[in-house]
Formats: C-alpha cells, structure tokens, sequence
C-alpha cells in the first residue's frame, strides 16, 4: 500500500511539474524552426530581432538537423514521418550549402523540394508574397521554382549558378558570348563547334554540371531530354576531347558563380563572364537556400513575418540587422549568408553590396584592386547572372550525373579518358546513367 | 457460465486489443482519411486517380504481380518437390534439410554483395563469359536482373517452405500409404490421391506465407539496384520507398489501402477455400 502512495505522489508531482512548465511556455507564441546546425544561431538571433522590431512576443524553438550521419538520418526520417502526419515545424528554414557531403551522410531532410512542394505539406504563401514589397524585387526565375500553379510555397533565399569565365584582356574569348548560352547545347556542339576552342574538352566531361540543365517538368511529370540526346551531346564531347586531347590550355574556365562572387573583391584583372550552356538553352541557377512554412502551423502571418527578415537586405548582404539593447547596439546575423547559409542573394539588388561585403581573400591572395576593375566586374557578374532563364532546388541527378561520368575513367580510378576501345558503350551507358535517373525523377 | 467466459476472455483479450487498436487499427483509419485528403481537405477518389494514372506505381503494380506469378507457383514447386524428397529416408538427409535452412541465416547484405561481385559488370561471370568469347550481358541492369532477384527470393525462402510442408507430410498417417500400396496403386496414384489431398491445409498454409515473404523481397531489390533500379524490378516498395522520401504522404496513404485491401482479398480468399476444404474434409 505504501509502495502504491509513493507511487501516486509521484505522479502527482510529475504532472504537476509538466502543467507548470507548459504555463510559463504558455504566455508566449511559440513558433517551431526547423533548421540546419550551422543555421540554429542565426534562427535564435533573428527571433530576438523580431520580439524587438515588431514588439511581438515569440519564443522560436529550433528542431536541429544535425551534421552527424547517424543522427541526421534518424533525424530526417522522424522529421519527414511528423511533416506528413500533418505535425512537423511551423517554419522550415534549411540550406543546401553543404548537400554534396551531407548526401553520403545522413541525407537530406527535403531529397527533391522540385517534388515536395507539389505534396501539400507546406502552406500557400501566396497572398503574403503579392503584398510585400520585397519579394518584388526578388529575382523571378529563383522565385518561381517555389511556385505550383501560379502559388507560392517555398520563399527562396539564395541560389548559385555555373558560369564560364575568361580573362577580358584574352582575345580569344571573344568567341564566347552572352547570347551563345541560350542556343541549345546539341545544336551549339553540331553547328558551332568554334565556340567551345576556348574551353577544355575535358572539363565538360569531368563536370556535367556546366551543361546540366533542369531536365524535369515537375509540373507535366516528363523528362525535358530523352536518352538520344543525352548520348549525343556526350558523343560530341568525347569526339572534340579525342580531337583536342587533353593537353588544351583554356580560355574560359568554368566556375561556381558563388565562390567567383566572393574573390571577385580580389580579382586584378578585368573578367569577363558567360553562362553555361544546357540541353534547352535556358541557363540555370540552382537554390542554396529556403524557407516554408508547415501548413498546419497555426499563425502563419507571424510565420511569414518571421521567414521574410531572410529577405531582409541586412541578411542578403551580409551586413546584419542592427540591434539596439541596453548595453549598446550590436549587428546580428551578419556574414551568415557567406558562411553558414551560402548562395548569391534572391534579390538582385543586394548582390553589389554582396560581393563588396564578402569575405575576399585572405592571406597572400588578398590585394587591394582598382575600383573601375571591380565595378567592371560586378557589372558583368551581375549580367551574367541576370541571364539566368530557369531554377530548380538540387536533387539527385546533380550528383548522379556526376557518377555518370565514372564510365570515362580509367583503370588508375582517377584519371578521364576517351581512348577506350568500348568508348560507344561507356557512352550508351553514362546517357541511360543519366537519362534512367530524370526519366524515374520526373514520372514517380 | 458462457457469458462468464466471455467476459473473462475479453478481459484477458484486452490488452492485446487494445494495443491492436492504437498501433494498428488508428494508423490505418487515419490513413485512410489521408487517401482520401488533400492539405485536410476531402478530395474524394481525386488521389486514388492521381495514383492509378502514374506511370511508376503502374510499373510497381505490373512488376510486383509479375513478381508473384513467377515466383511463388516457382517457390511452391520446388519446396513440394524438395520436401518429398526430404520426406523419405536416405543418407545425409540432414545435411540437406539444414543446408536449405542455412540462406535464412545469410544477412540480406551479404547476399547482395555476393550477387554483385559475381553479376556486376565486371563480375566473375562476365569475366568468364569474356575468357569463353561470349557475349558479356549487365545482370543486375537489365531484364536479367528480374530473374536474378526471383533466383535470390527462392534461394532465401524455400528452406522455409520446405520444413512447413515436411511437416505437413509427416502429420499424414503412414497406415494411409501402406494400404493404397495394398491395393496396388503407383508413386503417382499414391501422391495424387493420397498426399495432395492431405496436405492442402499445408499447402494454403505455405502459399500465404510465401506471398507474405515475397512482399518482403524489396531489401534483395533495393540492394541490386538502388532506389532506382532497372525498370524490371521497380517494386511497389520501391514506389512506397521514393514517394516517402519525397513527403507525397496522399500517394503513399492510397498505395497502403489498396495493398491493405489486396492482401485482405487474398488471404480471405486463401481462407475461404481453406474452409470449403475443411468442410469437404469433414
């Protein structure tokens, strides 16, 4: 009998202390962030700000994706398993900065956010997005990658993009021009052959992601490139890699707009930028960063409020917000989208202060260059990247097209080449490789 | 005192029921509403359309009743044929019975690797089938891979089937052999009339596991050819699987119900003439 007392008392206490615990939470509104590790102080921060500015009286909580594989995978399952019960967070504020290691370890929580937001797990946030002002001067292709049906369900923060790029001063990058990445790459290899002189064969076999496009129609579930094409747009590479061979020294060069955004402070000399050319003609940028908001959260324009400060200037270019406190003011979140969020900012507008805030070199590549230089160089970065046509989110075939090209290497396991004696069922492959994985993506 | 019974047995029952009710019963109710909603609002047979007219969960259906038709008559052939041979005593009878035992103790994984190191690319097989001068063929990336797969499930599972029907074998009386072979009737008269007949609850029994087993073939699948392997052994698990990964919670809620109902046909079916039988039986 007295066992059974301790044992009601106990009890007793233990709801007790719950009830307790749950008033104090109670007073305020909570909003749950789902984010990435590196992500969590930027999301506690921004919070704060947000009590501040607008007087309201939130407490965020942050459900982390870890970084650890074991956990991040065990993580990603019960998130996933919670969003579809109609659970999960109020706000999803995620980055794929880092999704080419963290697919190997652990995964992603959102595999194909192209896919997810047809799937009704996130709420429409299209009437917050028509009034505010600052998603009007978001960039339309990124923006419209969050779109179903004209609707908006994911905000996009940041996106990157492949460029080739080429000394201004080098004559013979006059070849390549703007307008030459809007040409469909099947028909620039058969009839321009002259405008790849300046680039390494090779480097379009080594890295399919300076001519992958978006390959899918998410919205009509069909594959925008069939496996003929795939096989001819690598025949033509490999027989002008057979031709050039692979001593070829380039002109143009083929780099990630985001890191060449950041080391453009740096940059002596006068570059010259070109996007990369795809199966459509339509360049592509690729989304590093996003929000959403659950589409059971129960105050969704607090939601928005909250998501929308990652739209926010401040954020975008890196300068943080400026907080005032008793002890004096202090800039919070600044630099975040350089180091833990990663990505060119949504809105173009910001992306001169982007680049002039960024981190630059340091060490014995740091140099101080002409202001008429750099300007000259944002310019053109900043046409470049406005000729971006499409967006997507990043998905599997990013990383499976790169697997594909496994079937030219050679037997070191490091090595490319074209000289097999089976070079035409390499090529058969690496197309059905590729085409295989778009085809399933865009039907399933 | 009947009623008392009752009583008690529900109250015993409970626990059971109760637990059935909550992991079980719930989920699938909720479910259900899932297949039939969108964001929470009804839809109706919207989903169920939306799911038929895919292309990928059409293959998943075709390949996994492909799957089915091919495998399980297989699987009961050979483990009926096997277990009579086993049944009859010869030298090293043992030995065999737990050699077709032993795959079941074999972890999936290391099944898998086996399979590839020999039926990859550049596999064993092919590097002999090269040496020979015949052609090479990609197994696992291939239509081959579908017989590839069936081969692994009735590697994996046969032992199984094989002790279930021995047992069965050794439940019939061998009083009713030695009379038929009094009355002159052939090894083929003598299983046709006489083991076949007594068997069929074993037979049904075996049927509906090996069904049961062969949903469970997917791991094999998934570890030859990924999430997406080639099209001939996209299972419906495979479909299940991705559309998890891709949150499309009403896709899977309508693949559950109509497998749910599936399994529920069959085995109530399998039931039903197991019944009939019985009853003849009697």
């Amino acid at each position: 009998m007295r066992k059974w007392k301790i044992f009601i008392l106990l009890l007793c206490t233990a709801i007790l202390t719950e009830a307790c615990t749950k008033k104090e939470s109670s007073d305020k509104k909570v909003l749950t962030v789902c984010t990435e590790e590196s992500m969590e102080q930027t999301v506690m921060q921004l919070g704060e700000y947000l009590n501040r500015t607008e007087q309201t009286d939130i407490l965020i909580k942050t459900i982390v994706i870890p970084v650890e594989s074991q956990e991040r995978e065990s993580a990603c399952k019960r998130l996933k398993t919670s969003l579809m019960a109609g659970k999960g967070a109020d706000i999803y504020i995620l980055t794929e900065q880092d999704r080419m290691s963290l697919e190997e370890n652990g995964g992603m929580l959102f595999e194909d956010a192209n896919k997810i937001v047809y799937n009704g797990v996130f709420a429409d946030l299209t009437e917050f997005v028509r009034k505010d002002e600052v998603v009007a001067d978001c960039f339309r292709p990124v923006m419209d990658a969050g779109k179903v049906n004209g609707r908006q369900y994911i905000v996009p923060f940041s996106f990157n993009a492949q460029i080739w790029e080429a000394d201004e001063a080098d004559s013979a990058s006059d070849e390549l021009r703007l307008d030459d990445a809007l040409i469909p790459l099947m028909e620039l290899l058969e009839k321009h052959p002259e405008k790849f002189s300046g680039i390494a064969p090779y480097e379009l076999l080594m890295n399919p992601q300076c001519w992958n496009g978006k390959m899918i129609h998410y919205d009509k579930n069909q594959s925008d490139i069939s496996e003929e094409e795939y096989r001819e747009i690598l025949n033509g590479i490999v027989k002008m890699a057979a031709k050039r061979g692979s001593k070829v020294q380039p002109v143009w060069e083929c780099a990630d707009a985001m890191y060449r955004g950041t080391k453009l402070r740096n940059e002596a000399r006068e570059k010259r930028f070109v996007p990369t050319f795809t199966p459509t003609g339509k360049p592509l940028a690729k989304i590093i960063s996003y929000g959403a908001i659950g589409r059971n959260c129960a105050d969704k324009e607090l939601a928005y409020k909250f998501l929308r400060l990652f739209l926010q200037k401040e954020y975008l270019t890196g300068e943080g917000f400026l907080m005032k406190s008793k002890y004096g003011t202090a800039r919070i979140a600044g630099k975040s989208i350089y180091t833990d969020m990663g990505g060119l900012p949504v809105r173009l507008s910001a992306l001169e202060e982007w680049i002039r805030g960024s981190l630059g070199s340091t060490g014995e590549d740091a140099r101080e260059v002409s202001d008429d230089v750099l300007k000259k160089n944002i310019q053109n970065f900043k046409e470049v990247i406005a000729d971006i046509k499409e967006a997507r989110f990043q998905n599997k075939l990013d990383f499976a097209s790169i697997e594909a090209m496994d079937n030219f290497l050679k037997e070191d396991g490091y090595t490319y080449g074209v000289d097999f004696p089976d070079i035409d069922r390499r090529i058969d492959r690496a197309a059905r490789d590729m085409y295989d994985l778009a085809y399933y993506t865009a039907l399933e | 005192m009947k009623k008392k019974n009752a009583a008690a047995g529900l109250r015993l029952a409970c626990p059971a029921l109760i637990g059935f009710c909550l992991f079980y019963a719930a989920p699938m109710l909720v479910t259900m509403w899932y297949s039939v909603s969108f964001g929470g609002i009804f839809v109706g047979w919207e989903n169920y359309k939306l799911t038929f007219d895919n292309y990928m969960f059409a293959l998943a259906v075709k390949n996994t009743l492909r799957f089915l038709a091919v495998g399980i008559p297989l699987i009961m052939l050979l483990s009926l044929g096997a277990a009579l041979l086993l049944a009859k005593p010869f030298a090293g009878n043992e030995f065999y019975r737990l050699a077709f035992l032993y795959p079941m103790m074999v972890p999936v994984a290391s099944t898998v690797l086996v399979v590839q190191i020999f039926l990859t690319e550049r596999g064993v097989l092919n590097s002999f089938l090269e040496q020979c001068g015949l052609p090479v063929q990609e197994w696992l990336r291939s239509s081959w891979a579908f017989w590839v797969l069936i081969v692994l499930f009735l590697w994996k599972n046969i032992g199984y089937d094989i002790i279930l029907l021995l047992t069965g074998i050794a439940m019939i009386p061998k009083e009713y052999e030695e009379m038929s072979r009094l009355d002159g009737t052939g090894k083929w008269q003598n299983f046709r009339y006489i083991t076949l007949p007594l068997l069929k609850p074993m037979l049904f029994f075996t049927l509906l596991i090996s069904v049961l087993n062969s949903f469970k073939c997917f791991r094999e699948a998934f570890l030859i050819g990924g999430e997406y392997p080639h099209s001939s052994i996209y299972m419906i698990q495979h479909c299940i699987n991705n559309n998890f990964a891709n949150l499309n919670y009403t896709r899977i809620s309508v693949i559950s119900v109509v497998i749910f109902g599936t399994i529920f046909l069959v085995a109530g079916g399998i039931w039903a003439v197991m019944q009939q039988e019985n009853r003849r039986g009697h």
